[in-house]
């Protein structure tokens, strides 16, 4: 790799095929669950692509929470200072 | 007499060598110390028990004493260490390899203690060394990081004597064994180790000291601290079941500090407080696998946390700076870090093949087998957490993004060498975790790769990044700020500060008040007797003599008219 601008994650096309691979694994994955029967501790463990839809909405619910301890915890970078 | 030194012994003694010998020589030597306590430490396998016992007075101090979890927890410190000081090898800092070898040093000799009083020397003695590394950056905020680190970690020092003298007055033995909560000594105790592995609202020292260290100085003091308050917890606390919820909590809470946090030396530092989360729920359930999943866990982390963190202080010595809104699009100048971060990331985040994958998992497989439903929930969410802050931020931030215009170079050779060989075992790990079996403190049954496993993992992770791309493309994932967020330590930054302040403006008010009434008092008085005695007053006038002379006539003649009538 050089070390001009232009590398090869900074081409929208390439970035474009990474998250068409995601998807494409993301379905995959779903589709593997006709294959391979879950085993499970819980029952809800055994709920068809429970853990993709947990994943999806707690990595959501991590990063608004994030947002939400931003609006009441940010302080300017010299706050101790002062 | 090496069969009988306790492991750790010899770095503590090298490291007072080093400052003899200067440069190479010295260099040299500081990579040698910890391969040879190795070696050193590699006699001791298979011999398990009591093996030194010194009688002081009426009690028996155990510096030496060796079973399962204290060698497989005395291994990984050594493997960490030499990899640490590969990777520092170009500092030309006499104080910080002396520091750090005494560090680690005294780390590996705490694990033998087996006595309270063995180990209250080898706690205190790894604060104290270990200060020096936040010290190094020389800067006036790191100096006043350092004391605030020094004082909780004393303070944790001393509990842990207060305990260990308590248990002395009620019991008259000062071993160090399990124990039960309860007692003045197991509480005293279990705060001092709760100070260390960073309970919740005992934790900031870690967020606090950490990303002010030197760049090679975090890389050691991530690894030694809070791992031998985990080795500590494990040996004095299993199965105590409040520390479940404390790890759960552990766990969570970091997570939404290190989305917003923009230093990533201190996302890394939040990442380090979740994963510590991890290992102590497998204490608090207790059991042959939750304590295999905590000692494993803290294995496959000591080399990814170490990893990361080498990644991180490779960025930061190249490009200046480590916050995450200068950062971005160094994936094209610092090629081989970008890709050893993310087998960190990888790690970190428990894919399969990856060493976290195996080793977390043993965890979260003790929590379902005790059917805790919300404990299990809830360590689901934070292994996604784990999966945004470091698994996603940190490679994404620093290596894509957007680009920052930043053009450095590579990282130094001894890095790049120190990274390439973690990388490698994180994977190697991850590839067979057979090779951790043997080390395990208990036999327990465990198999981390059934497809059930694999496809439920894989599911969670990718979809989560799926969101992140969803969040990322709709502009919906919050921006990088240069700010800071306030945590507990604002409590003893800023609150008592202001409160003590306080108290001084009214207490010097109150006095002020006081002594301005007393000199009205003293002034109303002192005006009065003024008023009585001063001159003109009622006490101070002359009196006539001619007055005199009358009264006492007067009075001659009284006595005349009484005497003769």
């Amino acid at each position: 790799m050089s070390n001009d601008s232009n590398g090869w994650f900074d081409k929208t096309t390439n970035v474009r095929w990474i998250v068409r691979a995601l998807v494409a694994v993301c379905v995959v994955l779903i589709g593997l669950e006709l294959v391979v029967h879950k085993h499970g501790h819980f029952g809800f463990e055994e709920i068809p692509a429970f853990h993709a839809l947990f994943g999806f909405v707690a990595f959501i619910v991590a990063v608004y929470a994030g947002k939400l301890l931003r609006a009441l915890l940010s302080r300017d970078e010299d706050y101790y200072d002062r | 007499m090496i069969d009988s030194l306790p492991p750790g012994l010899l770095l503590i003694a090298g490291a007072l060598l080093l400052p003899l010998f200067r440069g190479r020589l010295q260099a040299l030597l500081f990579v040698a110390l910890p391969a040879v306590s190795l070696w050193h430490l590699t006699g001791f396998f298979g011999r398990e028990g009591v093996l030194v016992s010194i009688p002081l007075f009426d009690y028996t101090l155990v510096p030496l004493r060796v079973d399962r979890l204290s060698l497989m927890f005395a291994l990984i410190f050594h493997v960490v260490a030499l990899l640490s000081a590969v990777y520092a090898i170009h500092v030309r800092d006499t104080m910080q390899h002396v520091s750090a070898l005494i560090y680690a040093g005294a780390a590996i000799c705490a694990t033998f203690a087996g006595d309270l009083i063995s180990l209250f020397a080898f706690w205190e003695l790894t604060a104290i060394s270990s200060v020096f590394l936040i010290w190094a950056s020389r800067n006036e905020e790191s100096y006043r990081a350092g004391l605030r680190y020094l004082i909780i970690h004393v303070t944790s020092g001393l509990l842990l004597l207060a305990g260990a003298i308590a248990q002395l007055r009620a019991t008259g033995s000062l071993a160090f064994e399990r124990m039960e909560l309860g007692s003045l000594a197991s509480n005293l105790i279990f705060i001092a180790f709760g100070i260390k592995c960073a309970f919740p609202f005992l934790h900031n020292w870690l967020q606090d000291a950490y990303p002010k260290a030197t760049i090679t100085g975090t890389v050691f003091l991530s690894s030694f601290t809070t791992k031998l308050a985990i080795y500590v917890l494990a040996r004095g606390f299993e199965g105590t079941s409040p520390l479940i919820w404390v790890g759960v909590t552990m766990t969570v809470f970091p997570i939404f500090f290190a989305v917003v946090e923009n230093d990533l030396r201190k996302v890394l530092s939040y990442s380090l407080n979740n994963q510590l989360g991890f290992m102590v729920v497998g204490i608090g359930i207790g059991g042959p696998l939750a304590i295999n999943g905590a000692a494993s866990h803290a294995f496959a982390h000591l080399l990814y946390k170490s990893l990361l963190f080498m990644s991180m202080g490779a960025v930061l010595d190249r490009a200046g700076t480590i916050k995450a809104t200068r950062l971005g699009g160094l994936y094209k100048s610092m090629p081989l870090t970008c890709v050893c971060c993310i087998v960190g990331a990888l790690s970190i985040s428990a894919f399969p093949l990856f060493s976290g994958f195996v080793t977390k998992s043993m965890v979260l497989s003790a929590a379902a087998e005790h059917h805790m439903t919300i404990a299990f929930i809830l360590l689901l969410f934070a292994s996604t957490g784990v999966l945004e802050h470091s698994g996603i931020k940190i490679p994404f931030f620093a290596f894509f993004a957007h680009d920052s215009g930043i053009r450095c170079k590579e990282a130094r050779p001894n890095m790049l060498l120190a990274m390439g060989i973690t990388a490698a075992s994180c994977i190697l790990i991850g590839v067979y975790p057979a090779l951790l079996t043997p080390l395990l403190p208990n036999v327990a049954e465990y198999r981390a790769y059934t497809p059930t496993h694999v496809l439920t993992q894989l599911q969670m992770l990718l979809f989560a990044a799926l969101a992140f791309v969803v969040l990322m493309r709709t502009g919906l994932y919050p921006k990088e700020r240069a700010a800071i967020n306030l945590d507990a330590d604002w409590i003893y930054r800023r609150l008592l500060p202001r409160l003590w302040s306080g108290l001084e403006t009214a207490g010097v008010a109150v006095l002020d008040a006081a002594r301005r009434g007393t000199e009205r008092l003293l002034g109303w008085t002192l005006s009065g007797v003024y008023r009585h005695h001063g001159p003109g007053g009622l006490f101070a006038r002359g009196w006539a003599s001619a007055g005199s002379v009358f009264w006492v006539c007067l009075l001659l003649l009284v006595c005349l008219i009484v005497y003769y009538s």
